[in-house]
């Protein structure tokens, strides 16, 4: 069995970018402190049930954890080391924005025991992040690049959006160049998304900005692979790629059904069968006194996740995890009749592990939504 | 004592107050007190209070004291409001003496006010014209005055003016009642002839049917007959309605009330049949027995094939209530297993359905309603087709005739333009125009009952703002030119969708129906033609486009949750899809037609 990890969630950012659903607020230093304060509180009042446990990871996302102060980083590492126990190839990633990277902030960073920055460049096209309502430029992009990887220790991981409705052909390759003098060691390449709630959102629904063509979309995200590929990048997961050696294990453990402790307004917990999670408000964070809501996992719930997350991996799913022959045949039988249907490859099947080509990989969602049903017994 | 007794009902336009009426009625009486009644007590059905109108007869008897000497007995018969029930209201208004024509103060003569007066006239009713809501700002009392004077010939000085909502008028009306309806025939001697007029079903005592004693007497112990059935059952109880229904020793001419005789199959009780007893058997029936036809067809399928039989079970639980719904088993290649069903009308589908869903939990999918059509082949054979798909190929057709109704149109004036472009465009054939007064005019029309049934009522509501009425009666079959149009869905007809169209509208029709269909039929992993054609002649045809993108691009711990809810939506969406082929078909897909708008 895989260790656990651990992911922490800071609620800030300097500005709301108008595509984004993860739970964030503009706050000011005090604001910092108390979150910072509770946070720790929190981590010490949940740690006595895990003590005989050891993690192998940790994670520090947002939001924007360089909003806070490079002190409070620390802190908040030394009270998870305090009360938890790590083993000694703990990866410890921390997600950075471009606008409020130092060089000072990054030695502390270092000597904490950080190796890995996971930094939200998004683009390095200028058009492209105000469209994406960034408050940071390419020049930005590149002094924080220049700074991460002045010091030699870190592995850098590059976010980059794609899909903006106006983009080209061009515009992503100018991106991908950037990316390949770079030569980061991990990738995360995400279709721009309009999550309900967003700005982007209405802005589709009500018209006032046009749908990206899909076919158009399509074809960026074959030519982003293409790209990556031929430059050694492995594509592990539908949106993430990696040199060898240098995947997200953290992320990782989202995908294959691993445990995992979250701390931090909105974070989500995974412990065997039940899945909780806290408030997705910093104000009630801060009171402290709402439990978790929670939920138990059943086994075909759980089924179905393992399919949802299994496919978007290079390492697929377990169709041996399907214990009654006769589901397993009749879902087989769907496999290939998706295949056939679409007059194309979608699906294969390789040693016991249902995998997603990568024409299958675009039409993800849509084949897990008829897979799914085929899990259970007919 | 027949003398005292006085049997009447209350006909009315829909929404023009008569359930109101009738609550404010037993209140007056004292029959029950105010805080005892929820409103509209006589509405009982989840669906009629929801809807507002009435589906089944309600009867109820109440007493009335004017003074300390006296006591009248009342049997109130509420009707059905809707013109897919009209034989049941007829046969409600057979068993009174008397009518008492509600017409709302604000809106005047409608529609159904002037069919409801004829069919009271045809059952020599005394009429008693109330003019009802006379509290509201908008009444015009006295056009509609000339109004009901125009249609029923009556004096200014017989209409009745009340507010069913504030009391006024209710004692005024009690009076009119027992002085101007006629006390029922004392024919307690011959003999025994009882018209049913509805029934209802009950799972301990059987089908129970509603009965009016006309001649003779019925007591427990005496032996049953129905004259169209002769199935002959023994009586075990008699009684009359209260609220509840109370046994009495004896029904005898005059009375209303209901029977129990252990009755299995509500069949045997068809509305407008005459009971007799085999202790003093009649000879012959009473006048006016019709019996009743479904007009509007329909094939009910289970979603899932697997609930077939549930659906049945179901059907023939809901016909106990219902004697007027008709079914058979029916085999779609698309839908597979299922019942071609008959209704009275599209109301009538629209309720059945509904139950079904709701009482009986299925799921559904109903194909498009049609007409019983005639088809005389080449041979001279003449065949019904309920079913597009039983209709024979075109080439060995030598006529087809389908159903027409005569429809009367009540409408200010000024919506006469709109109403005709509408009734050209629904192929009516103009028959005449009345006057009302000068604002308000009838329009006659003939009409394919085809025509009726999709969106007719709608449309007429539309164009003229919600103020014109409908009401329309069955006259008879007539020759049209039409097609059969079939759908193809990836290259496969599917039988499902067939419809039956005028000549002159099926390309309009089709390339509309093929656009919805496109709208409404989720892209999958290959492209989907959809096609319409004439035998072997598409005419339409749509592609639902193959979908090419469609992932999730994150998914990490606080996204699980929500991605498998979605899926698990997804899943349970998908029970409402029926796999016709490849291809996965929703529902309302099948009932496309009836949501075509114009985009004109």
């Amino acid at each position: 069995m895989e260790k656990p990890g651990i992911y922490i969630h800071i609620p800030f950012c300097l500005k709301k970018c108008p595509y984004c659903n993860f739970y964030s607020v503009i706050a000011d230093r005090n604001t910092h402190r108390l979150f910072v304060q509770t946070l720790c509180d929190e981590i010490l009042q949940k740690a006595p049930s895990y003590k005989k446990v050891e993690f192998d990871t940790v994670y520090i996302g947002g939001g924007t954890p360089n909003s806070l102060e490079s002190d409070a980083i620390v802190e908040i590492l030394s009270t998870l080391y305090k009360v938890l126990t790590f083993s000694h190839e703990t990866e410890i990633t921390l997600e950075l924005n471009p606008e409020c990277v130092t060089k000072k902030d990054l030695d502390v960073y270092r000597k904490r025991g950080i190796h890995r920055l996971s930094l939200g460049t998004q683009s390095f096209l200028d058009k492209e992040l105000a469209f994406l309502g960034r408050i940071h430029t390419k020049e930005k992009n590149l002094q924080a690049i220049q700074y991460i990887q002045s010091f030699k220790t870190f592995s850098l991981s590059c976010d980059i959006i794609m899909g903006l409705p106006e983009q080209t052909k061009d515009d992503l390759q100018r991106s991908l160049e950037y990316i390949d003098t770079i030569h980061p060691e991990h990738l995360s390449v995400y279709l721009l998304t309009a999550e309900e709630g967003t700005p982007l959102y209405s802005w589709f629904q009500q018209g006032i900005i046009s749908q990206p063509d899909e076919e158009r979309v399509k074809e960026l995200w074959l030519f982003v692979h293409e790209f990556l590929i031929e430059r050694g990048y492995e594509h592990y997961e539908v949106s993430n790629y990696s040199l060898s050696g240098y995947r997200s294990r953290h992320n990782s453990k989202y995908w294959n059904n691993t445990n995992y402790l979250g701390f931090g307004p909105s974070a989500h917990s995974k412990w065997g069968n039940i899945r909780f999670w806290n408030p997705t408000s910093l104000e009630t964070y801060l009171q402290k006194n709402s439990e978790p809501e929670f939920e138990i996992i059943t086994d075909e719930q759980t089924m179905d996740e393992r399919l949802m997350l299994g496919l978007r991996t290079q390492e697929g799913f377990n169709v041996n995890a399907i214990s009654k022959k006769k589901t397993k045949e009749n879902f087989l039988k769907t496999v290939y009749a998706l295949n056939h249907d679409a007059g194309k490859v979608l699906l294969k099947i390789d040693r016991g592990f249902l995998k997603a080509t990568l024409e299958g990989w675009t039409v993800l969602d849509t084949l897990v939504e008829q897979l799914v049903e085929k899990l259970i017994e007919p | 004592m027949a003398e005292n007794i006085r049997n009447f009902c209350i006909i009315a336009h829909i929404d023009h107050g008569k359930s109101t009426l009738a609550d404010r009625l037993l209140e007056y009486t004292g029959t029950l007190k105010s805080f005892q009644m929820k409103e509209q007590i006589l509405d009982d059905m989840d669906l009629e209070r929801e809807r507002g109108i009435t589906i089944k007869s309600h009867p109820i008897q109440f007493e009335y004291k004017p003074d300390s000497k006296q006591t009248y007995i009342l049997n109130l018969i509420d009707t059905p409001g809707h013109v897919d029930f009209s034989y049941e209201v007829s046969r409600s208004l057979a068993a009174c003496e008397g009518a008492l024509l509600l017409v709302d103060a604000t809106q005047g003569v409608e529609a159904q006010t002037v069919s409801n007066t004829y069919m009271a006239l045809e059952n020599d009713l005394e009429i008693i014209p109330v003019i009802n809501k006379i509290d509201l700002q908008g009444a015009q009392i006295d056009s509609v005055k000339h109004q009901l004077m125009d249609l029923t010939g009556c004096k200014e000085e017989d209409i009745l003016l009340t507010s069913a909502k504030t009391g006024q008028g209710i004692p005024e009306l009690l009076q009119a009642i027992i002085t101007r309806i006629p006390p029922p025939k004392q024919d307690a001697d011959k003999p025994t002839r009882a018209l049913i007029f509805d029934s209802v079903f009950d799972n301990y005592r059987g089908a129970i049917p509603y009965i009016r004693i006309f001649e003779g007497c019925i007591t427990p112990g005496q032996r049953m007959k129905c004259f169209t059935t002769k199935h002959v059952y023994e009586v075990t109880e008699v009684g009359k309605f209260h609220f509840k229904k109370v046994p009495t020793k004896e029904l005898k001419a005059g009375d209303v009330g209901y029977l129990v005789a252990q009755i299995k199959n509500i069949q045997d009780l068809k509305v407008g049949d005459t009971i007799t007893t085999l202790e003093n058997e009649a000879k012959a029936p009473l006048k006016g027995y019709k019996e009743m036809k479904p007009m509007v067809f329909s094939g009910l399928y289970p979603v899932n094939n697997d609930d077939y039989e549930e659906l049945r079970q179901s059907l023939e639980k809901l016909q106990l209530n219902d004697a007027s719904l008709r079914y058979e088993p029916e085999t779609s290649e698309a839908l597979g297993f299922g019942f071609r069903c008959g209704f009275l009308g599209l109301l009538h589908l629209e309720i059945v359905q509904e139950r079904l869903e709701r009482e009986f939990g299925q799921n559904l999918v109903t194909t498009i309603p049609n007409v019983e059509y005639h088809v005389r082949d080449r041979q001279g054979n003449v065949i019904s087709v309920d079913t597009p798909s039983k209709m024979p190929e075109m080439g060995e057709i030598d006529v087809i005739e389908e159903p027409y109704v005569k429809v009367e149109i009540i409408t200010p004036s000024e919506y006469i333009g709109n109403l005709m472009t509408l009734t050209q465009e629904k192929r009516a054939m103009y028959i005449n125009t009345h006057y009302l007064d000068p604002t308000k005019v009838q329009l006659i029309y003939e009409l394919p009952l085809s025509e009726i049934i999709y969106d007719f009522y709608d449309k007429l509501k539309t164009v003229s703002r919600g103020y014109a009425s409908l009401d329309y009666g069955f006259i008879g079959y007539k020759p049209a030119k039409l097609v059969k149009l079939d759908i193809l869905i990836n290259n496969e007809p599917v039988d499902a969708l067939s419809l039956i169209v005028h000549q002159d509208h099926a390309y309009y029709q089709a390339r509309r129906l093929v656009q919805k269909l496109r709208s409404l039929i989720p892209r999958h992993l290959f492209e989907i033609p959809i096609q319409a054609a004439i035998g072997n002649k598409v005419i339409a045809r749509e592609n639902v486009k193959a979908l090419r993108k469609n992932v999730t691009a994150k998914c990490y711990g606080g996204d699980i949750t929500r991605k498998r809810k979605l899926l698990e939506k997804q899943k349970e969406g998908k029970k409402r899809m029926k796999q016709v082929g490849r291809v996965q078909i929703p529902q309302e897909a099948f009932l496309a037609i009836l949501q075509l708008e114009d985009e004109k």
